[in-house]
């Protein structure tokens, strides 16, 4: 590959993902843009319908009719991922991206031991014999956790517990060394002692191999506990994006602002009343002019700009932009929503 | 607090039958509800929760104990009692996709709690629903649509109305809000909270998620592997939790901002949930457990209260009082 230096891991420029329905186009990712580093967590935070997995998937290549992709530029280690073939595409998955799905039990196979799935990956991508991928398969379960792992390849994805089965799913991710693991919702099915011990595992293992992580989730916890740098999804777009603890801490745009100050935490003083969000989200089918979240939100007061002019994506601080035309007014919400 | 107990349940026990032995779903869980309180049963995946609502309405038959609903039997009564009952004790499901049918218009949906208990004429009822509608914060023209015209909120919404519709006084809440997109989480939550106060309802709220519990429960019940293991006020439970699962529970729930949650210390528990088929002796949490020593095997602990009511089954509880949300 290119010398790693002066590129991004990972560039995205303008994507747009489409869908054609009887009703017409819908716009599921509508034109973004980031980037991600070498070693970088990155997390991607937005509801259902947001488009952060639509993102995904776009950039793996794994959008099918009705849907389409198209982009200015994705590149995976300077290398342009939308002019390959889907055999050049099948390559790099597995092997230079690795995958963990939110629900482990379906990415698994139900009738291979999970040593086999393991030992398959790796033989998928590089030419070792059954027994160094067997090997490796071991090496790599008790890398991930699993106790008596030379045991345990002989166990079918049934016979485990849900963290277990993430933790294979991991190993399979990790299998052929990646540079960039992509994941959704990693931890969304699982239980709350149990997401903490996968996300502890993640965070290690790729601090350790240099794995960089793109992280899709609708829980700002886990981004919190676990990203370096936020993009916040909107109706398909990116509406503000920076480093995780100053977005989190003085967001700009009242969507992030809202989402943090509506949810109940175990430091917030209890109220009868939580500051909700109200409505939903927009219809992706019918888009009007203006801020998507213009007729949510709780500062746009109807002001005409907000009614009018698509925002665009403007730096208000070193490497923090915000898609709000009033970004200037939002300030730290800390103390506000920590101390009640 | 010397309200009056409107939901007493006492040492109820459910065991599924099994190919690797008996599952011992809920064992020997006692709590009692007064009027108007909302009582959360917090608990990860099998441990029992939701199979303890669905044994204190009914929808399940207990393997053993009792369940006193406003002065009745609720175990033992029969058909015509348990009509009667149902019109007092209403669910609302996690799922609002799976809860409502997607034939029927949403009057209808609504319409049926009062064609099964024979209240009032259609025309009566029509407007039963159009109220019901507007209480939750829906458009009462909104009834002639079908469920799949709204979104996951909105749907909830409606299956909070048939939850009301003939005005239980009490209500279980089966995870309403884990479903939900986190920005409707809020207004939800909020919606369950008004209509308990104009409505005089008691709550039954079942829930994985401590913080939205912090938010709207009065009493707290933490389960493990189908037992209580601790049991106690809100306010009391948050700032001083006393078994150690409770304190593994709370210490993972993951902090927004992270300059918090990179400097606390955080406990992460060992391995997995044990079998309810085949669960630990002693202790079912020992073997998940940092402070477990050899009593914890040998004898199981029981659930004790101190002189406030709170009340923790552990042979090593947490004892001394620790400051609000420090290192949590």
């Amino acid at each position: 590959m290119s010398d790693s230096a002066d590129h991004p891991l990972l560039e995205v420029r303008n994507l747009v993902t489409r869908f054609s329905t009887q009703e017409g186009d819908l716009i599921a990712v509508d034109g973004i843009s980031f980037d991600i580093e070498r070693g970088q967590r990155f997390g991607i935070v937005g509801e259902s319908g947001s488009g952060k997995s639509a993102t995904l998937w776009s950039i793996i290549g794994l959008i099918d009719p009705p849907g389409s992709v198209v982009a200015d530029r994705i590149s995976f280690d300077g290398v342009d991922m939308l002019g390959m073939s889907r055999e050049e595409r099948r390559r790099i998955r597995g092997s230079r991206i690795g995958f963990v799905m939110q629900d482990p039990l379906a990415a698994l196979s139900p009738v291979f031991t999970v040593g086999e799935q393991i030992a398959e990956t790796i033989r998928c991508h590089e030419s070792v014999s059954r027994s160094e991928a067997k090997r490796r398969a071991i090496e790599i379960l008790d890398s991930v956790g699993i106790p008596d792992a030379a045991e345990r390849v002989r166990t079918y994805p049934h016979e485990l517990s849900g963290g277990m089965r993430q933790r294979v799913a991991i190993a399979i991710a990790l299998a052929c060394n990646p540079a960039l693991v992509i994941a959704d919702e990693p931890t969304t099915a699982l239980d709350v002692t149990i997401q903490a011990q996968v996300l502890e595992l993640l965070e290690e293992l790729c601090k350790e191999r240099g794995v960089a992580v793109l992280v899709v989730t609708h829980d700002l916890g886990v981004i919190g506990r676990f990203a370096d740098h936020v993009a916040v999804m909107y109706a398909g777009r990116i509406v503000e994006q920076g480093p995780t603890e100053q977005l989190l801490r003085s967001p700009r745009h009242p969507y992030t602002e809202a989402l943090l100050v509506s949810q109940p935490r175990l430091d917030s003083e209890r109220r009868a009343e939580l500051p909700a969000i109200p409505g939903a989200p927009p219809n992706l089918l019918r888009r009007t002019p203006g801020c998507a979240f213009q007729p949510r939100c709780h500062r746009s007061n109807g002001r005409e700009r907000c009614c009018e002019d698509d925002p665009v994506l403007h730096a208000v601080e070193a490497e923090h932009a915000s898609a709000c035309h009033f970004s200037d007014e939002l300030g730290e919400i800390g103390a506000a929503s920590r101390d009640g | 607090m010397t309200a009056e107990v409107l939901l007493s349940v006492t040492n109820l026990t459910k065991h599924f039958p099994g190919r690797g032995g008996t599952v011992r779903a809920v064992d020997n869980v006692s709590f009692s509800i007064s009027r108007g309180e909302t009582l959360a049963l917090v608990g990860e995946s099998g441990s029992g929760k939701s199979t303890t609502a669905r044994l204190v309405l009914r929808l399940l038959e207990a393997t053993s104990g009792a369940v006193e609903f406003d002065g009745v039997d609720v175990l033992h009564a029969g058909r015509a009692e348990l009509r009667t009952l149902r019109r007092q004790m209403q669910i609302v499901f996690q799922d609002p996709y799976a809860s409502l049918d997607p034939v029927h218009r949403v009057e209808k949906a609504l319409m049926e709690p009062f064609a099964i208990h024979g209240i009032g004429s259609r025309h009566e009822q029509r407007a039963s629903v159009a109220s019901l509608l507007e209480r939750v914060g829906l458009d009462p023209a909104m009834g002639r649509r079908f469920p799949s015209e709204f979104s996951g909120g909105q749907r909830q919404r409606i299956a909070i109305a048939r939850a009301i519709a003939l005005e239980p006084s009490l209500v279980v809440c089966d995870e309403p809000v884990s479903a939900l997109d986190v920005s409707i989480q809020a207004q939800v939550l909020n919606l369950l909270r008004r209509l308990q106060i104009d409505l005089g309802l008691t709550y039954l709220f079942i829930s994985h998620d401590l913080s939205v519990v912090r938010h709207i429960a009065d009493r707290v019940a933490v389960m493990y592997l189908g037992e209580i293991v601790e049991l106690a006020d809100c306010d009391a439970f948050f700032s001083n939790p006393r078994h150690p699962y409770s304190l593994s529970l709370l210490s993972a729930v993951p902090h927004p901002d992270p300059v918090v949650e990179r400097s606390r210390d955080r406990i992460v528990l060992r391995g997995d949930l044990p079998s309810p088929s085949n669960p630990p002796s002693g202790c079912r949490f020992r073997t998940r457990c940092w402070k477990a020593e050899d009593i914890c095997a040998t004898q199981p602990p029981l659930l004790a209260a101190d002189a406030r009511g709170h009340a923790v089954a552990c042979h090593f509880p947490e004892g001394t009082t620790r400051a609000s949300g420090s290192g949590l």
